[in-house]
């Protein structure tokens, strides 16, 4: 079970609605994909659009929309959305993306530093998108975060975990859950990422442009699932998460007085 | 009276409330964001608000993305 | 803050004219062999825009399909260009609308405005490049204001091709909604550009060439850059524009870029081109821009043909026009003959949305990667500490 503020989810692979051909595959693949937990984007309503039948089926299977500030190119855009999408979705569930190059994508630390301190103030659950700064996230985690969320490699490049050497020193780092987000482009990224103590990952592209977006999303939701276990099970590298076992020691009995 | 929604000018028939305005638009309440004039309008007072003339009103919603 | 023109004095032209003609098939073959290392580097110009490298314009077609591809999806933009002035104040020996052609000068009233956004938005379009032609004084700043208040009413994103403006009047104009500026410097070559532009404030080269800067540093989401293929030696001149691309992407990181790709046209009282730009080498020219800048994007308008525009659709382009008309008032009434230069694909919109899907791309009318929170005067509840 993770919980993230006063969220709990079951399933660790987070979902996105981006991209997809169509509606209804969107809808088949999330199912598919088991995710509990979903981005949605905000924009300007266009009148010659009619309702948008996204968010209706997402809501009778109880699944928690996340919104996302993306298009937010400064702090104070960011915040001026994340009052709009708590009005709009009454959640005060967000995830801040503040990316003010368009050629890579990447994430603003200083803006995004200054969003959250304001946001977190102010109540909102604020899920992050930063890169894999370890500072940064701890930082994050400071002004009261509920979460950070690394990304693997820029938006788009299917590189994987570029940064895999720094999130594990976030996950090893974090009081908070890590969730991996973006540039994850197969199943077996995802697993990684999951083996190396991640608490969740966040995957839309690799799913919704893939040639099968069904199918795909049932791989990555067994890839994340056995990516948790295989880590629960050993694989994980020194972590305050782990189970602490001296085996060796055990019968010293110094496990009750730690400083 | 006047007033301007996503930068359209509308001529409204009578005096209405925001949630009125919304109804006689066609726009579903749900999961839409109103901002008046620059600030975000909270969903609580959108009965009781009434439009004014002149009134600038941009309007939201959640999309696939993200 | 220092603006192109000064880094512009700095280049070397006849040695960079001397670069691209000595270029060995070697060098491009070394090249091509690792894409990766073309992008934004300037050296790679003079090398893909050679006269040799039109042996390897397959391969480079190829990559240039797969990184357009990679970046863009198949998404083909459509955008409609709206005349409101063929008035000028400048005479350019190339250009229908030049001050010394006697043609019949218009400039569109509110409400013929309003009748030729209504036959846009009927065909579907949501992204406008308002175009005029450069006359200060009657059709200036306050014009442009104006408009683009009532075109943000029906158009989700705002072009415009006018006048250089100063720093300032685009700021303004970026609160009225203005979303992208096209300025296209014609010729990078200032002795060519002088024999061009015989009279006005088109004269003025410099002031032109900062343009970018100033419209950048207002705020513009994006600038457009051209050159009129065929005034002079399109290799250099591209060569030159790739320079000019590179130093804005490097200094106005938060702007996005487009090129566009005029070849001369007839026109009224006209000039034949210097040079001829034929197919293959439009295609090399497409092909070097896009590996030399992959988030470019390449915009092509009714200029070129129909079966030439389709072929282009997979190589490289990202945005293109359909059924335009280049007169003041002209998709309301076509029979007015002020075109500023004749098209030459007539196909009407949906022909070319046909042809779009027929490539395999995806006609997209909407800017998704436009920031949906520009163009919202907002205050935010919470002031922060």
């Amino acid at each position: 079970m993770l919980q993230i503020g006063e969220f709990e989810f079951q399933s660790r692979l987070f979902g996105g609605t981006g991209k997809f051909a169509s509606a209804e595959l969107m809808q088949r693949s999330l199912v598919a994909s088991g995710a509990e937990l979903v981005t949605v984007a905000m924009k300007r309503l266009d009148f010659n659009q009619g309702s948008d039948e996204l968010l209706a089926p997402l809501k009778e299977r109880g699944v928690q929309l996340l919104p996302n500030t993306a298009g937010a190119r400064n702090a104070r855009e960011a915040i001026f959305a994340a009052e709009l999408a708590r009005e709009m979705l009454g959640t005060q569930l967000l995830k801040l993306e503040i990316h003010p190059d368009p050629r890579y994508l990447l994430p603003d630390p200083v803006e995004t530093l200054e969003a959250a301190r304001v946001l977190c103030s102010d109540g909102f659950t604020v899920l992050p998108y930063v890169h894999a700064d370890p500072v940064l996230c701890l930082r994050l985690e400071e002004v009261g975060c509920a979460a950070v969320m690394p990304l693997g490699s820029p938006i788009g490049s299917n590189q994987g975990l570029a940064t895999e050497p720094f999130l594990k020193i976030i996950i090893e780092q974090a009081n908070v859950p890590v969730v991996v987000d973006a540039g994850i482009g197969a199943p077996s990224q995802a697993m990684r990422a999951m083996e190396l103590g991640a608490d969740a990952v966040l995957v839309n592209t690799a799913i919704a442009s893939s040639l099968d977006p069904v199918t795909m999303a049932g791989c990555f939701k067994d890839a994340v699932r056995a990516g948790r276990a295989a880590y629960l099970a050993g694989l994980g590298a020194i972590s305050n998460r782990a189970q602490n076992t001296s085996p060796l020691t055990g019968f010293l009995n110094l496990g009750e007085n730690h400083g | 009276m006047q007033i301007k929604i996503n930068n359209q000018v509308k001529e409204l028939p009578e005096a209405m409330t925001l949630i009125q305005l919304l109804e006689w638009c066609e726009i579903a309440p749900g999961s839409v964001a109103l901002v008046r004039n620059g600030a975000v309008v909270p969903r609580s007072q959108w009965p009781e608000l009434e439009c004014q003339n002149g009134d600038s009103l941009e309007l939201f919603s959640a999309v696939a993305g993200g | 803050m220092a603006d192109f023109l000064e880094r512009f004095i700095a280049i070397d032209r006849d040695l960079l004219r001397l670069a691209i003609a000595s270029v060995s098939a070697a060098e491009v073959e070394r090249c091509l062999a690792r894409p990766e290392t073309i992008a934004h580097n300037p050296s790679a110009l003079p090398v893909l825009l050679s006269p040799v490298a039109r042996e390897f314009l397959e391969p480079m077609a190829q990559l240039s399909a797969a990184l357009t591809r990679k970046k863009f999806g198949a998404n083909i933009g459509l955008y409609a260009p709206l005349y409101v002035s063929n008035l000028c104040a400048n005479d350019c020996d190339y250009c229908g609308f030049s001050m010394s052609n006697k043609i019949r000068r218009k400039t569109l009233s509110q409400a013929e405005l309003d009748a030729e956004i209504a036959i846009l938005k009927q065909r579907g379009f949501d992204s406008v490049l308002l175009v005029s032609g450069e006359h200060e004084t009657k059709v200036g700043l306050d014009y442009f204001a104006k408009a683009l208040l009532r075109l943000k009413q029906d158009f989700s994103y705002l072009a415009i091709e006018v006048q250089p403006l100063a720093e300032a009047g685009y700021r303004r104009l970026v609160d009225e909604g203005l979303d992208a500026v096209m300025i296209y410097q014609e010729t990078y070559q200032p002795a060519t550009y002088d024999r061009h532009h015989l009279r006005g404030n088109k004269k003025d080269f410099g002031f032109r060439l900062n343009t970018p800067d100033r419209a950048a540093r207002a705020g513009v989401d994006k600038i457009g850059l051209g050159v009129l293929l065929g005034l002079d030696d399109w290799r250099l001149d591209s060569a030159l524009m790739g320079l000019h691309l590179d130093y804005l992407q490097q200094k106005y990181w938060r702007s996005r870029f487009s090129v566009s790709l005029p070849r001369l046209r007839p026109c009224v009282g006209g000039v034949t081109p210097a040079v001829t730009l034929d197919d293959a080498g439009l295609v090399q020219l497409i092909c070097a821009m896009r590996l030399f800048s992959p988030a470019l994007e390449l915009s092509l308008s009714t200029r070129e043909s129909a079966s030439l525009r389709d072929n282009l659709l997979p190589l490289g382009i990202t945005h293109v026009s359909a059924a335009s008309s280049t007169e003041p008032g002209g998709y309301s009434n076509p029979k007015l003959q002020l075109d500023q230069f004749q098209i030459s694909d007539e196909r009407t919109v949906p022909e070319v949305v046909s042809a779009i899907r027929a490539q395999g791309m995806q006609p997209v009318w909407k800017d998704w990667d436009a920031s949906w929170l520009a163009g919202t005067s907002f205050t935010v509840t919470h002031q922060g500490a």
